[in-house]
């Protein structure tokens, strides 16, 4: 009977994290932390207008997310609750591995801070987008509409929505090509993300990946001391390597929270904690309950809930978050 | 105190047979059941003198109301109003005052507690309808209990009544203070948690001890619990009751297989009103639940729009509706949500997957 965490992707463009940091003084010591590695203050993680320019921009937004995802974990841990199992999408697979104790945190901070100074797309470089499409759940193996674009790339898997009846898969791509084929895909079918103008884990994303590639190389990374679930196919992550490898190809690889999901259900999680706002509320079909923490109220619900439904309460220090 | 009015109920005093009463309810046309039930809430004479007051203050005629559906021209119910009108101007003038009887808490857990009084009546209908689940689930009559709920204030314990009286049950019990549990989760206390936890398996350990106890009635949480500090008590049993917090399809298997064969029966509901299980599915589904109708209906509607019921198998927060001849509480928003199902065996809405509410992001471009 086991408790999982699970950790979303995405950049935080919304303020996040207010409410825990102004009621938890461990929360607004973790801020100060945080400010140290990466040079940014506690006001701009928390709602500070993102800088401009497109990798500032995505480095200052993965750190907020992280730092919201980080406080709730150590909210929850100072409350008694510890994951047994860990796993995220994109930033959140790397947010996991730190708490699964195979990364430091300073260490995780630094590297997306470092992000800032990725270079950015040449002038005369098509413009990237995002898009979520919502498939039939029964022509979830089919021809896709998108299938033979070469701008346009499978970039995500999230499963089924809750009442089985659609599936959600991400895109990226050239966001002409996918505004296009929105606009051409029967309505609700093909949806841009609004404000996603990087082309995350498709090829489009190499430059940034080679730009990385010497600083990932470079990090100090351990063997998890909890399971720690891979985004990027099914499995656990067990070595320094193998976490190494994930944060390497995390740029360019498309990624899949069923791939998290159904390894969680392998462990026999009966409760999900998604931290953070990344996965949305009531909108997936999950193989256990969950709980989505973002704010005080939450945690408290949280707690609640591996009460209820017989999570033993963490007695040892043998979890995660090492600082 | 009985009345004689209630339609339902035979000449001959109190019925007990739980299917003959239980057949005879889901018959009921929940329409007309609604204009009886509204035109005794605000008879001017007989009525609540709770809703006669709040009359002058509705911008329709409560006579007007002919639907069921037509119930959410009172809005939600404010539960505001539970902490601080006196129970009894909830109960209708027809019923003889002074009252006697008890008044019964729920919430609470934050707060101060919301308090409604149970008539006879009413609580020979909760009575009746745990009787018929009983039965149903294959808990025999005369047969030793133990009943570790909350008591005290909480209508949940007053299940020991229920079982001794109706089904001739001989209950042995502990208590348990839910609300000092919330409490010490929201206070951060977890090894109190724990403790407190161990203090009360230490009482029902000690009760299984003695012997002569073959079922079990009790939360989820604390069986679960018991599973893990104590399974050969749980194997010992014939069976285990339970309500009051959460459960799943997993729980639920994990209770059967430490129960050895013996009973898992379920159901859901506060002092409001209850939901009958009518079976876990198989298949690990969720779990649904159907209501103690016609005296308790619930509807799943958007968290954004407690008018709208949600699509079968949507999600949604649970709305309660409590049509009592003696107790009228429509459209309470419950802290819990869940999913709408639908049964062929039973008139009106159920809810499925009941889980504790959660108000989160809830738009898909927030996926990443």
């Amino acid at each position: 009977m086991s408790l999982g965490y699970l950790f979303g992707g995405g950049v935080g463009a919304e303020p996040h994290g207010i409410e825990l940091y102004e009621a938890s003084p461990l929360v607004r010591q973790l801020y100060e932390e945080i400010s140290g590695w990466t040079g940014l203050t506690a006001e701009q993680i928390l709602r500070g207008e993102l800088p401009e320019g497109r990798e500032r921009r995505q480095s200052a937004g993965t750190i907020r997310e992280a730092a919201l995802a980080m406080a709730v974990h150590d909210r929850l841990a100072e409350a008694g609750l510890r994951p047994d199992v860990v796993g995220g999408l994109s930033l959140g697979a790397m947010t996991a591995s730190c708490l699964a104790g195979a990364l430091d945190r300073r260490s995780l901070f630094t590297m997306l801070a470092r992000t800032a100074g990725a270079p950015g797309p040449r002038p005369s470089a098509a413009g990237e987008g995002m898009a979520l499409a919502f498939v039939q759940a029964e022509d979830a193996r089919s021809s896709p509409p998108w299938q033979g674009l070469p701008d346009v790339h499978l970039a995500g898997d999230f499963g089924p929505v809750a009442d089985g009846s659609r599936r959600i898969l991400m895109l990226a791509g050239h966001r002409t090509v996918i505004e296009r084929l929105a606009a051409e895909s029967a309505p609700g079918t093909i949806v841009p993300l609004p404000g996603r103008d990087i082309a995350v884990h498709s090829p489009l994303r190499k430059p940034f990946r080679d730009f990385i590639a010497p600083h990932v190389a470079r990090m100090p990374f351990t063997a998890p001391r909890i399971p720690l679930l891979s985004c990027l196919e099914r499995g656990e992550l067990k070595t320094a390597d193998e976490v190494r490898e994930m944060f390497e190809r995390n740029p360019t690889d498309p990624i899949s929270l069923v791939d998290i999901y159904e390894g969680m259900r392998s462990h026999d999680v009966r409760l999900g904690l998604v931290m953070g706002p990344a996965i949305p509320e009531g909108i997936l079909a999950f193989p256990f309950p969950v709980v989505h923490v973002e704010n005080p109220d939450h945690i408290e619900l949280a707690i609640s809930t591996a009460y209820d439904l017989g999570i033993p309460f963490s007695r040892n220090d043998s979890g995660t978050g090492e600082r | 105190m009985w009345c004689a009015q209630h339609p339902w109920e035979p000449a001959e005093g109190r019925a007990t047979d739980p299917g003959v009463l239980v057949a005879k309810w889901l018959g009921a046309d929940i329409d007309e059941w609604t204009r009886r039930v509204v035109r005794l809430t605000f008879d001017p004479d007989k009525g609540s003198p709770y809703w006669l007051n709040r009359r002058d203050r509705l911008d329709f005629d409560p006579y007007d109301i002919t639907r069921h559906q037509d119930l959410t021209a009172f809005g939600p119910f404010p539960l505001a109003d539970l902490r601080d009108v006196d129970p009894v101007d909830l109960v209708p003038r027809a019923v003889r005052r002074p009252l006697a009887g008890r008044v019964w808490d729920t919430g609470g857990t934050t707060g101060a507690p919301c308090r409604v009084h149970y008539t006879s009546a009413m609580l020979h209908h909760r009575a009746v309808w745990r009787r018929w689940s009983f039965v149903r689930e294959g808990f025999a009559a005369g047969r030793g209990w133990l009943q570790a709920t909350p008591t005290g204030p909480h209508l949940i314990g007053h299940g020991a009544w229920e079982v001794a009286d109706l089904h001739a049950g001989l209950v042995y019990a502990i208590d348990m203070d839910s609300r000092w549990v919330k409490r010490l989760i929201r206070e951060g206390r977890p090894a109190d948690v724990e403790r407190y936890t161990g203090h009360l398996l230490e009482q029902i350990t000690d009760a299984l001890d003695q012997g002569g106890i073959d079922y079990l009635n009790t939360t989820p949480a604390l069986f679960a619990a018991l599973c893990r500090h104590s399974p050969e008590h749980v194997a010992a049993l014939e069976g285990v009751r339970l309500s009051g917090t959460q459960i799943n399809t997993a729980m639920h298997r994990d209770f059967r297989a430490a129960l050895d064969g013996g009973i898992c029966g379920i159901s859901y509901g506060n002092t409001f009103g209850n939901a009958a299980c009518l079976g876990v599915p198989e298949n690990g589904g969720p779990i649904p639940y159907m209501p103690n109708y016609p005296q308790v209906t619930m509807a799943v509607v958007r968290k954004d729009d407690w008018r709208s019921v949600v699509a079968p198998g949507a999600n949604g927060q649970v709305r309660l509706t409590v049509l009592h001849d003696d107790l009228f509480l429509p459209n309470i928003l419950e802290r819990d949500q869940a999913t709408r199902h639908l049964d062929a065996e039973w008139p009106c809405d159920g809810v499925a997957d009941v889980r504790p509410l959660q108000i989160a992001t809830t738009a898909p471009e927030g996926l990443y």
